[in-house]
């Protein structure tokens, strides 16, 4: 009943999907585009695992119906690397053990890549701020935020 | 044996399952998806104590949804863990039942093509409840003579009535405990409390069913253990095992609570081969939360000992309560006191330990399995006889402690073999400069608000439950080690990595063996089928096992490698070498001492097959015939706010003794993440059940379930860690374990730095600000231990007096 | 029973394009405001509420206002904590409110949630509330008469009636929060004492205070998480005007906080660490307050 239109932008590729007012947006990510790499950790807004950019910014797709979403880009951790090229943060969270399990670490990318995006050389500060929202129960955040820094500076860097 | 040069042990290398991780490509359990897949619901009863009167499923069944109750399942008694031998093992488990023993038990499941319809046709079971009396604490729990949660448990064929709802007790004597606390000049006696800690792994355990044309099942498991799921699901449903198969996916986090077989997986199986399609169950958290969670343990220690600080007699007297259903609480009695033994050097020791029922979430293995519980108390007990004695903490400790050429017990005491490697002196002291040991100030001479303190706490893991004699655990892994025909290697173990990167280290250690480089072994997808028996990736074996048994088969398939390439450079087998060629990404045999006489690896398995010779292969199952001790050690510095009881982590110092470290960077991050959660036990982790309804106060969700955040923790400049340089003998080249030695003794180096702080003992855990303010009031009044809170009805002396038995 | 994982409940969603459409909409039955939905749905997974028509207010435009003019600060209910937190009006103007917007929850919750919401949740532990209160800020209250857009301004310290209760009635909606500019001499700040970093309070509170020369001429208190409402203190307020502070004045009149109080014990921690820890909490704040007020230093004595 009252399904509705949408359109979404993931990956930046458009989708026009049919939902119901109640349907929320991980479950039409995952069930419906296949989108695994978004994951429920705890469907309250605690764990963060479900993190997704929505129009650059984190937000929690397990909080969010998919019908608000309408309009908007989004993008989910398959959308970060380029041409098959890993973001310099991928690339970090490989190189400084940042990866554990792994449940956390793609809603824990694309709130770094956030960060990045918007502050280039954050803080020690500014980074475990960002994160904070991103539960990781495995590696007690040194090497993520390890990661984090060493991917801010391959990335001024490489901007240089 | 000993240490070498090493082309892959202790360097970094990005980890071999990392590139799917970090892209989103990794499946877990929740993200098996097969066609015509339905989605499973759980329903899970909301009192804490009942028998279902009625169900009625056929709303649901109307909607189109399968359904299954206790009446659709076999009829059959278990255990859902599987790692001790059967003798060992209480059975008190049904898949499905008609009483309900906890809220959040599992009564029922329905599977149907979407979530929503599953979740709407579960909301529409009608269930009619008898309610029974119900036991949210030992001591009620113990005084019940009828209404038990369970009235009767199998141990292998032999049926045991339970009697006020005492799951099982075990103890331990060993000298003449009377005659050493005569002895002793000072004796220190307390009674700790530790918390019952939810795992919170991030991901629900799921699990994925599907049903084949043969009859058999192919299921997709959140679990530790592969081969004990595959034997369980078989014999509850009669599938001959060729027809079960268990496909190693990667889990969410574990921490212990996979070593069982979640009951999610068996429902999971019950509801597949019903609905005849594949079904899928990811349990929402608030589920999830009453499945399992950390064992509880009180516990009393009374320790003597004389002027010189020798330890002259122990007595411990532990009450666990494990909650609705028996995860294996004796083998935990047992190593209980292992613990305790393997800690300190002590020859009069006494113990009891019990295991109470009550009607709430099973507790089991995390991180540690007990040794987190008991270090706390025995490195509290230490600390204070040091102080009596005036010893220094660190000489009382390198005194007493169990070393070199002395006994481990490394689960329970059925499991010992000889400690051959120990740095302990070397962990204690370097750590002792690090943190500045040497300038700690007394408590006494603290002032003002904030004040900080340093203390320590040193423990160990075993790596594995391998001995010269088999014990009541179950210790092998098998694996299967092939070269193929370009040089490159598939390592096939059913082995599982939790995240630690137990795998990357196997593939490691062929590499090193075989003498290929790193990326040319592959670690194989691994399922029941493929792969012979491995008891489960869980009591930090890991490494030294599976570790231990992969290198033994590399060697075996090095072998058949060495004898056709002695056939091709016509020189004989002792005489062949091999090494990595990384000019040529490519393995090489040469002769020792003619290096120009070589060939690649590659090579060698094309002429091997070109002429009809065979695959360089081998697959074998190995025991490791030792449980060696990984040691370490936390030094802690702490701030406490003594108005609000707030207390920061301000430094830390962690020295491991894992002998040869294969993934440096890896291996680190035990260390933080067993610190992390270590801290989080100490200071904020714990469950708490509403008297009245019997449910969780938290109310499963995780906004009122807090763990550090990456704010409340030390970042890595106020984290120092550092490798002891020991080399474990009986291990492969050199290592040992690592994992559950990262948390065991963080609770009490962390209550040992509040005490330097604030000048109380803290005998509970956690150690809330709310305690710490009460405890101060109270110092002001001249007590300085903190103990638990003590309902004068509520002691353990008092209920273990009623235990006639004792 | 109810899942986090998934809504099962069936309800209606419209995203209003104005106010006039919303107000009519919200007349109906079972209707809600949704903002950022992060209360809202929380409540709707662990079936605490049923809602049959969710209103979105974000595509509102004229909620989306932000303005500080004319010696007041405007907040439209569509405005979300994110856009608030990085606002150099706020950041400089109103700290007290800056800081309690970073400690609410985490970049994700900010990036969805909105100051009104906060508000309309009505949590006795609302972080935004008490710093809003000691800065005297209102509430408007839209709501639709016959075909006209009737508003109503009340204080925010008359706004909540209860735990989850406000003075809200059917068909009404919180369109904004003003919040007048802080007078010249007086300073603010927010204080929070909570498990974690990231958390609920267990307690919180907003110190606000007009310094003349040396001496408190006036003070605003408020505390959240220990009673019903977050409540302002005014035990304390009186005993801190007219002031000259020092460490042991300001600590004897934080110490009177526990008369405005009516804490619980519950999940989080105790009525008495509630009690107790409150006075610290004022105490602690106060220092930031004053000397953004542009007091001395203040000594021991």
């Amino acid at each position: 009943m009252n399904e509705r239109q949408i359109v979404l932008e993931v990956n930046g590729k458009e989708y026009k999907l049919t939902v119901k007012p109640n349907e929320l947006l991980i479950n039409v990510l995952r069930e419906r585009l296949g989108l695994m790499g978004t994951k429920y950790g705890c469907g309250v807004g605690e764990c963060g695992a479900c993190t997704v950019l929505m129009d650059g910014n984190p937000v929690l797709s397990c909080q969010m119906l998919a019908l608000s979403a309408s309009g908007s880009k989004i993008t989910t951790i398959e959308g970060i690397a380029q041409n098959g090229r890993l973001h310099p943060l991928q690339e970090a969270f490989l190189d400084e053990g940042a990866v554990q399990c792994g449940f956390c670490t793609p809603g824990m990318i694309l709130s770094a890549k956030a960060l990045l995006d918007k502050k280039p050389n954050p803080t020690d500060m500014e980074i475990k701020e960002a994160i904070r929202g991103n539960i990781c129960r495995c590696t007690g955040y040194i090497n993520i935020l390890r990661a984090i820094k060493t991917a801010s500076l391959k990335l001024s860097e490489r901007s240089r | 044996m000993e240490k070498r040069d090493y082309h892959y042990l202790g360097k970094d290398f990005p980890r071999k399952d990392g590139f799917a991780r970090v892209t989103g490509k990794e499946v877990y359990p929740s993200d098996v998806a097969l066609n015509g897949m339905f989605f499973g619901k759980i329903l899970r009863s909301p009192h804490p104590h009942a028998k279902i009167k009625s169900i009625d499923t056929s709303e649901a069944e109307k909607m189109g949804a399968v359904c299954i109750t206790y009446r659709d399942v076999p009829d059959k008694y278990f255990n859902v863990r599987l790692v001790s031998v059967p003798r060992s093992t209480y059975m008190d488990w049904q898949i499905l039942s008609n009483k309900v023993r906890q809220v959040g038990e599992p009564f029922a499941a329905v599977a149907a093509e979407t979530e929503e319809l599953a979740q709407r046709a579960a909301e529409s079971v009608k269930v009619e409840w008898e309610i029974l009396p119900s036991y949210l604490n030992t001591e009620d729990a113990m005084n019940a003579t009828e209404n038990l949660i369970h009235d009767h448990v199998y141990l292998e064929d032999e049926k045991i009535e339970i009697k006020n709802n005492i799951a099982c007790m075990r103890e331990l004597t060993e000298g003449d405990v009377t005659a050493g606390f005569k002895e002793a000049d000072v004796i220190v006696e307390n009674e700790f409390v530790t918390p019952r800690v939810y795992h919170c792994q991030l991901e629900p355990r799921s699990s994925v069913c599907k049903p084949e044309p043969d009859g058999g099942v192919t299921v997709w498991p959140s679990t530790q253990a592969l081969h004990n799921t595959r034997i369980l699901i078989g014999e509850l449903f009669d599938i001959p095992l060729n027809k079960v198969n268990v496909v190693r996916v990667t889990g969410g986090g574990h921490f212990g609570s996979g070593i069982h077989t979640n009951r999610v997986i068996l429902i999971n199986v019950a509801l597949a081969l019903k609905a005849g399609t594949p079904v899928k169950i990811i349990p929402d958290r608030e589920g999830d939360i009453y499945e399992h969670c950390r064992y509880p343990v009180r516990y009393t220690l009374k320790v003597g000992a004389k002027k010189d600080g020798t330890l002259v007699a122990g007595e411990m007297k532990a009450l666990v309560d494990i909650g609705s259903h028996h995860i294996q609480a004796f083998a935990f009695l047992g190593v209980l006191v292992g613990w305790w033994h393997s800690l300190y050097r002590c020859k009069n020791l006494k113990y009891k330990g019990i295991a109470v029922y009550t009607n709430k979430a099973p507790s089991c293995a995390m991180q540690g399995y007990g040794a987190p519980q008991v270090t706390f108390g025995v490195e509290t007990t230490m600390s204070m006889l040091a102080e009596k004695l005036g010893m220094d903490y660190l000489e009382f400790r390198l005194k007493n402690y169990v070393g070199l050429g002395e006994t481990f017990w490394g689960q329970g005491p059925t499991v010992r073999s000889t400690i051959r490697s120990d740095g302990v002196e070397e962990l204690i002291t370097r750590g002792a400069e690090l943190i500045g040991w040497n300038n700690r100030q007394p408590p006494e001479k603290k002032t003002g608000r904030y004040r900080r303190g340093i203390g320590m706490a040193r423990g160990f893991h075993t790596s594995g439950t391998g001995a010269p004699v088999p014990g009541e655990v179950k210790d092998y892994t098998t694996a299967m080690v092939k070269i193929n025909e370009d040089g490159s290697v598939d390592v096939l173990t059913s082995l599982m990595d939790q995240g630690g990167g137990t795998l990357d280290a196997a593939a490691k250690l062929v590499a090193e063996e075989l003498g290929v480089p790193f990326d040319k072994v592959g670690i194989s997808p691994a399922d029941t089928r493929s792969t012979g028996y491995d008891v489960c990736t869980h009591a930090t074996r890991g490494v030294y096992c599976g570790g231990g048994a992969v290198l033994e088969v590399a060697r075996k398939a090095k072998e058949v490698l060495l004898e056709y390439a002695s056939r091709i450079l016509e020189a004989p087998v002792h005489a062949l070498k091999t090494r990595p060629d990384l000019e040529r990404e490519q393995g090489e045999v040469y002769v020792d001492g003619m290096e120009e006489k070589s060939i690649t690896i590659a090579e060698v398995a094309q002429t091997a097959m070109n002429n009809d010779w065979g695959t360089a292969i081998f697959a074998k199952s190995h025991r490791m015939i030792a449980c060696p001790p990984a040691f370490t050690t936390f030094f802690v510095e702490v701030e406490v706010d003594t108005e609000t009881g707030r207390v920061t982590i301000e430094r830390v110092v962690a020295g491991s003794d894992a002998g040869v470290v294969i993934n440096p960077s890896l291996a680190r991050g035990q260390i933080h993440g067993g610190f992390y959660r270590g801290a989080g036990m100490a200071l904020l982790e714990d469950t708490h059940y509403d008297e009245k309804t019997g449910r969780l106060t938290n109310l499963g969700l995780l906004t009122d379930y807090k763990m550090l955040g990456p704010e409340d923790l030390p970042d890595e400049e106020h984290f120092q860690t550092f490798f002891a340089n020991t080399y474990e003998p009986t291990g492969p080249m050199g290592a040992k374990g690592i994992g559950e030695a990262a948390l065991n003794p963080v609770p009490a180096a962390v209550a040992s730095a509040i005490q330097n702080a604030t000048g109380i003992w803290f005998t509970k855990l956690p150690i809330l600000p709310e305690d710490i303010v009460k405890a101060l009031r109270q110092k002001k009044e001249g007590i300085a231990t903190f103990e638990p809170e003590k309902d004068k009805n509520h002691t353990i002396e008092r209920e273990f007096l009623k235990i006639r038995s004792f | 029973m109810s899942s986090s994982r998934i809504i099962t409940q069936d309800f209606d969603y419209i995203k209003a394009v104005s106010l006039g459409e919303a107000l009519e909409s919200l007349a109906k039955d079972g209707a809600r405001v949704f903002a950022g939905g992060t209360d809202l749905l929380n409540k709707i997974k662990t079936a605490r509420d049923n809602p049959k028509l969710l209103v979105d207010i974000t595509g509102i435009e004229e909620l989306k206002g932000f303005s500080f003019s004319e010696g007041c600060l405007l907040i439209g209910a569509a405005v979300r904590l994110s856009f608030l937190e990085d606002e150099k009006v706020i950041t400089e103007r109103y700290p007290a409110l800056h800081e309690a917007i970073k400690s609410l929850g985490s970049v994700q919750i900010r990036n969805m949630a909105t100051l009104a919401g906060n508000l309309c949740n009505a949590s006795p532990i609302a972080d935004t509330a008490p710093p809003l209160m000691v800065y005297d800020a209102e509430v408007e209250i839209s709501r639709l008469h016959n075909t006209r857009i009737e508003k109503r301004i009340i204080s925010l310290k008359d706004f909540f009636t209860g735990p989850g209760q406000t003075v809200l009635q059917k068909g009404e909606m919180v369109t904004g929060v003003r919040v007048p500019e802080p007078m010249a001499s007086s300073g603010a700040a927010f204080g929070k004492i909570a498990r974690v970093t990231m958390d609920l309070a267990k307690v919180n509170c907003a110190v606000w205070l007009k310094r003349e020369e040396a001496v408190v001429a006036e003070a605003r208190i408020a505390v959240g998480g220990a009673a019903p409402v977050p409540v302002r203190v005014e035990k304390v307020e009186k005993a801190l005007a007219g002031m000259r502070p020092s460490s042991k004045r300001i600590s004897q009149a934080a110490a009177l906080v526990g008369e405005n109080l009516s804490p619980i014990s519950d999940v989080r921690s105790t009525a008495k660490y509630r009690t107790d820890t409150a006075s610290v909490l004022i105490r602690d704040t106060f220092f930031p307050a004053w000397k953004r007020s542009g007091g001395e230093e203040i000594t021991d004595e």
